[in-house]
This record gives structure tokens, C-alpha cells and sequence, in this order.
């Protein structure tokens, strides 16, 4: 909590006018990433310009959309809502940041698992051949069995049979109904 | 002296957007969205694109600038 009050702190100056309010971040304190994230979520109320070096200062002009807006009352407050998104973000960077090893740990190891294989080796997360290698063997396995499947598929019952083929009407079949036909109409006659 | 036709008089609207903030990639892809609001043209100049709008519809003239700026951020988002 510390910390994030000491960064809140930093924002270097901020000018407001009746309408826009403009700041100035360090990139250092807040990343490029984070404005991105904290602009978004604002896109809906603010209109929002970025300028600046991503490196040194980053500028931010903030501009209310409607005139009745509650953000706009109150320059600061318009401000303040946006530093505290900026905050969210910017904590939620540095998280997905550190953890960004494990998540890959944890994705690899579900991916192995998958494979068959509950304890991968090292060279699994290291070794981009060896990764290669398990993903042609996978794409391999995949392949034969699609081929077994073509070949292999037994329909004693001939329930894989389309309908219109099933019940096709038979010539001879035709040719005796209309027969049929033709004796019943002159019996009648 | 010709006289300026209606056109002539009715001023471009430029927006300049800083190359390493807004990616090329993302201010096209607005471009290409407001393309029914105005003729958009970028061109690159040191560090800045810049998006020069002409014919604008005179109805979203008054936004067309804020909005356009917020569409690229959106649309950051999703490249």
C-alpha cells in the first residue's frame, strides 16, 4: 500500500482547465501499458489524447465528453478517478509481469499433460527443439489416427448410410409398382 | 482574383500522434472506420504520424479530432 502511495506522489505536474485537464507521467513509475489499460476504461467518459517520449515524460490530456458529465463538475475529481485506474493498472502490470514464468510454468505443464507426459523435463520449457520434436510426434499421432478413422470405420447396421441412398427406389421395384398400377385401373374399368 | 471556392475555405483538420505512442498499425485500422466521415491521409513525419482529415461531414466535424484519437486507443487495445 506503501508503494503505491509513494507513486502516486510522483505524477510530476498536472495543469486543469475549465474544460481538460492535462498530466504528466513518468513512464518509469507509470508504464506505457498501464496508461493504455487506464485510458480504456475511461474511453467511454474522456475523451483522451496521449503525447510525450514513452521514455522520459508521457503527457496526457484528459477532455470530458458531455458537459453534464459528473466528471466534469469537479476538475480533480476527474483527475483523481483516472490516477486511481492508473494505479489499478499499473499493479496489475507489475503482477502479470512477476508471475509471467509460472503462468508459462503452469500452461506448459497442462500442455504436457495432455501429451501423456506428467513429468517434463527441463529441456521441455528451454529447448525450442525439443519442443519441435514433441509437437511433430503429436501432429504425427494425430494424423495416423485420422487415417484409422477413414479406413478403419466399421457400419454393420449401415447406419453411416445417407438416407437418399438407403431408400433409393429400385428400378424393377418402379417398373412392378407401375404394373401394379396399370392392372388395378383395369380391373376397375 | 479567384474568388476561393467553399471547399478552399473550410480548413483540414490535422492530428499529430506521437510514432512511439500510436502504433501505424492501429491508426490505419481507424482510418479505414472513419473513412465514411471524411478523407483521411497519414503521413509520416520524424516522430510523429500524422493524420490529415479533408471533406470532413460537417456534422461530426466538432468530434471527429477526440474521437478519432480515442478510436486508435481502442483499437491499440485489440492489435
Amino acid at each position: 500500500m506503501k508503494k503505491i502511495v509513494a507513486k502516486r506522489n510522483k505524477v510530476e505536474h498536472s495543469t486543469s482547465n475549465t474544460k481538460s485537464v492535462e498530466l504528466v507521467l513518468n513512464p518509469k513509475i507509470y508504464p506505457l501499458e498501464a496508461i493504455y489499460a487506464a485510458s480504456y476504461a475511461f474511453i467511454d467518459k474522456l475523451y483522451i489524447f496521449l503525447d510525450g517520449d514513452p521514455n522520459s515524460k508521457i503527457k496526457i490530456k484528459l477532455t470530458p465528453k458531455t458537459a453534464n458529465s459528473s466528471l466534469n463538475q469537479n476538475s480533480n475529481s476527474l483527475k483523481e478517478e483516472f490516477l486511481n485506474e492508473l494505479v489499478n493498472h499499473t499493479l496489475r502490470y507489475q503482477i502479470s509481469k512477476e508471475n509471467k514464468n509460472l503462468r508459462e510454468f503452469i500452461l506448459g505443464t497442462a500442455l504436457l499433460g495432455s501429451l501423456g507426459k506428467l513429468n517434463p523435463s527441463k529441456d521441455f520449457f528451454t529447448d525450442k527443439d525439443f519442443i519441435n520434436e514433441e509437437l511433430d510426434k503429436v501432429q504425427d499421432r494425430d494424423e495416423t489416427f485420422s487415417n484409422e478413422s477413414e479406413t478403419a470405420f466399421d457400419d454393420p447396421l449401415g447406419i453411416a448410410v445417407p438416407w437418399e441412398e438407403k431408400f433409393k427406389p429400385h428400378k424393377k421395384r418402379v417398373k412392378s409398382a407401375k404394373r401394379v398400377l396399370k392392372k388395378s385401373k383395369k380391373s376397375k374399368k | 482574383m479567384k474568388s476561393k471556392s467553399h471547399k478552399d475555405k473550410i480548413p483540414h483538420i490535422t492530428i499529430k500522434l506521437k510514432k512511439d505512442i500510436y502504433p501505424l498499425e492501429a491508426i490505419q485500422k481507424s482510418a479505414d472506420a472513419f473513412k465514411h466521415l471524411a478523407d483521411m491521409k497519414i503521413e509520416n513525419k520524424r516522430q510523429y504520424f500524422i493524420v490529415k482529415l479533408t471533406k470532413v461531414n460537417p456534422e461530426a466535424r466538432k468530434l471527429i479530432k477526440d474521437e478519432f484519437c480515442n478510436y486508435v486507443l481502442a483499437n491499440i487495445r485489440n492489435i
